[in-house]
């Protein structure tokens, strides 16, 4: 499917979602004559026609013969993998995220440097999980001790 | 001119010199690196200039700014992998000087075309900043809307891609821009109880999530050529006089082009070094060397994207509207310490601005012996394995997320912004409009609601100003340009494809 025309159907839709999440903006006794909800209503509304307009054009011009959109980059050139393989990604930091408190700083960055090489392949041997480590802990130097930014102990730092 | 001396003083009484010096060395590597742009690796630094002093801060990012045009070149002449969008003309001499065993040679003829373009931007900066912010004195709240609203059409009509897009990409921003508290009534708006959204998305951790994560998944998303740099004893050599009485035409004719661009707004260092590229063949007494290892070839667009990149930091500075992703970045330095850069700054604080600009000339000074210092490591960097740079920034990026709230929430809007870059990268969607929409988001409603107040809700007040209804009418004129540009683009292709046919 043309990629312009998908953008543009999901701006519309995004427009009417921002639309329907203004609506429950409070009104205050102090406002001005548009009002807090004011200038969410009118952003939502120009990115609805906008959207509108962009579907529109976009059928217009697939109808006339315009060749489908593509992104020049060869990176999406397969849109199936790329989508899986970003979403590996984001699921290894979703985890990284739930896990950087509980855990503590070092071991939580060592398993993130761990699971992203991981994923893009590299094989698990003592040289990775030296470099997961070693990383961590220089990183733990330069936040933590360097910069004297407080990083979650964790529960190792508990126990220690 | 007080300020300026008082500058020049204050590089033995605070940290500008090493700040400028760090700066450089870390845009030479990240500009050295491949996919990783001036604005990732700037946008890596900004958690760590939280705690700095404002001057320190700013010096380090602009110095990084100044690097990353220069570090460019090194893959783009090595492996014929340019490490910047900028640096794409000067791989087309400089790999084939690299082929004939000269890439000493076509570095160092890179070095000194970049030292000449940032002088010469740096000098337009300073000449141009200062009277160009005192226009802006004059500036009232429906000058401030007329401005945000002309700052975001030029973005918008000059991004890449089609003028929709650009349109959605900047709406993106002011919507992202509107959760939080009103600015007017203190009223909260799309915060569903979260604290930690009352002040506001972070601009800083969209533009990091945006840039830096958005840029990771696509990376990881894509397979790696596995280019390395093989020849491990390439010296950088400075160019011989014969060498530089050759190149000093393209030096200047670069130079030239890259002012030009940077002025223009939405220009960019990619189309400067292009263009540079084009008319010094074209004024080049051996325009037949030209794509088969010419040292005007090399010198020239390095020349133009340095001087665009110190020249595309006036409108930033004298208006406080970024004209780059770069640029937006570094807007993001400034509002780490609660100051926006333009007419009130200016006179404010003086010194802080003059200190940038000496920070500049001594980052640009030890850009010499910084890049001698770090071409083996730059190669070495260039050569280190997708996955664990990746890795290794991705583990950065949340480090320094997470050092400015101490806020694992933070972790998640970091998250979630590089989603919606990756998003906006496979749609082909220009980012810059985005982080403009979000930066100027709160400019542009506080003060069209601002002026509604004193005028008691008359829209007429914008009529009333003059500047104001020029800027208005310029944004217009930049929306119907680029609608008429791309009608006319539209007709040729077609044209083209019917001759084709």
């Amino acid at each position: 499917m043309d990629r312009d025309l998908i953008s543009g159907l999901i701006g519309f839709a995004l427009a009417l979602v921002y639309l329907f999440a203004a609506a429950d903006i409070p009104t205050s006794a102090l406002g001005d004559s548009v009002g807090a909800a004011g200038f969410p209503h009118m952003l939502g509304y120009t990115m609805a026609a906008v959207s509108a307009l962009f579907v529109a054009y976009r059928l217009w011009m697939l109808r006339a013969g315009a060749p489908r959109a593509v992104p020049s980059d060869d990176v999406f050139a397969q849109p199936a993998r790329a989508f899986a393989s970003a979403a590996g990604t984001v699921a290894i930091c979703a985890l990284f995220i739930l896990i950087f408190e509980p855990l503590g700083y070092l071991p939580a960055i060592a398993l993130l440097i761990l699971g992203l090489c991981l994923y893009q392949g590299v094989r698990l041997d003592l040289r990775l999980v030296a470099i997961a480590v070693g990383g961590s802990f220089a990183l733990w130097l330069l936040f933590a001790q360097l910069l004297a930014v407080r990083m979650p102990a964790g529960i190792f730092g508990e126990l220690i | 001119m007080d300020a300026i001396f008082t500058s020049f003083e204050m590089l033995g009484t605070t940290l500008i010199v090493p700040m400028a010096i760090l700066g450089m060395i870390w845009g030479i590597f990240g500009g050295a690196l491949p996919g990783i742009s001036p604005s990732i690796t700037m946008a890596l630094l900004l958690p760590f200039t939280y705690t700095m002093d404002p001057i320190s801060a700013l010096v380090l990012l602009t110095s990084t700014y100044v690097g990353a045009e220069y570090g460019g070149s090194i893959p783009a002449i090595l492996i014929r992998t340019p490490g910047t969008n900028a640096s794409a003309a000067t791989m087309i001499d400089g790999y084939e000087m690299k082929k004939k065993g000269k890439a000493g040679e076509a570095l160092g003829i890179s070095l000194q075309a970049s030292s000449i373009g940032n002088f010469i931007g740096i000098f337009c900066v300073i000449l141009l900043t200062g009277p160009l912010s005192q226009l802006a004195l004059a500036f009232r709240p429906t000058t401030y809307f007329a401005l945000g609203i002309l700052g975001l059409s030029v973005i918008v009509s000059v991004s890449e891609g089609t003028l929709f897009k650009g349109l959605l990409a900047a709406l993106i921003g002011l919507i992202i821009a509107t959760i939080g508290t009103d600015p007017v009534t203190g009223v909260g708006r799309f915060t569903y109880g979260n604290a930690d959204l009352l002040t506001g998305v972070p601009i800083i951790l969209v533009m990091v999530g945006l840039f830096a994560v958005g840029e990771i998944l696509e990376q990881i998303a894509t397979r790696s050529d596995g280019s390395v740099v093989t020849d491990r004893v390439t010296r950088l050599k400075w160019p011989t006089w014969a060498i530089q009485k050759k190149t000093a035409k393209a030096n200047f004719i670069g130079s030239a082009i890259g002012v030009f661009c940077g002025i223009m707004p939405g220009a960019g260092g990619t189309v400067a070094s292009f263009m540079a590229y084009a008319e010094a063949r074209r004024f080049s007494r051996t325009p037949q060397e030209f794509g088969k290892g010419s040292t005007e070839g090399v010198a020239a667009p390095e020349a133009a994207n340095n001087a665009d990149a110190g020249v595309g930091l006036i409108p930033l500075l004298s208006f406080g509207i970024p004209a780059s992703n770069s640029t937006a970045v570094l807007l993001g330095g400034f509002l780490i310490h609660g100051l926006i850069p333009g007419p009130v700054l200016f006179s404010k604080d003086p010194t802080l601005l003059y200190g940038m600009f000496s920070g500049l000339l001594v980052a640009s000074l030890a850009l010499i012996p910084a890049a001698f210092l770090t071409l083996s490591a730059s190669i070495w960097l260039v050569n280190r394995p997708k996955p664990y740079l990746m890795a290794f920034i991705g583990a950065l990026v949340f480090s320094g997320a997470y050092s400015i709230n101490n806020s694992v929430f933070d972790l998640g809007l970091v998250l979630a912004a590089g989603v919606l870059g990756f998003g906006m990268r496979f749609f082909g969607m220009p980012m810059l409009p985005t982080i403009l929409g979000l930066v100027l988001g709160y400019m542009i409603e506080a003060n069209y609601r601002r002026s509604l107040v004193i005028s008691g809700g008359d829209n007429s007040i914008f009529l009333e100003d003059p500047i104001a209804v020029a800027f208005l009418g310029f944004a217009a004129l930049f929306l119907v340009g680029s609608i008429i540009r791309e009608v006319r683009d539209r007709k040729k292709k077609n044209r083209d494809m019917g001759v084709a046919a």
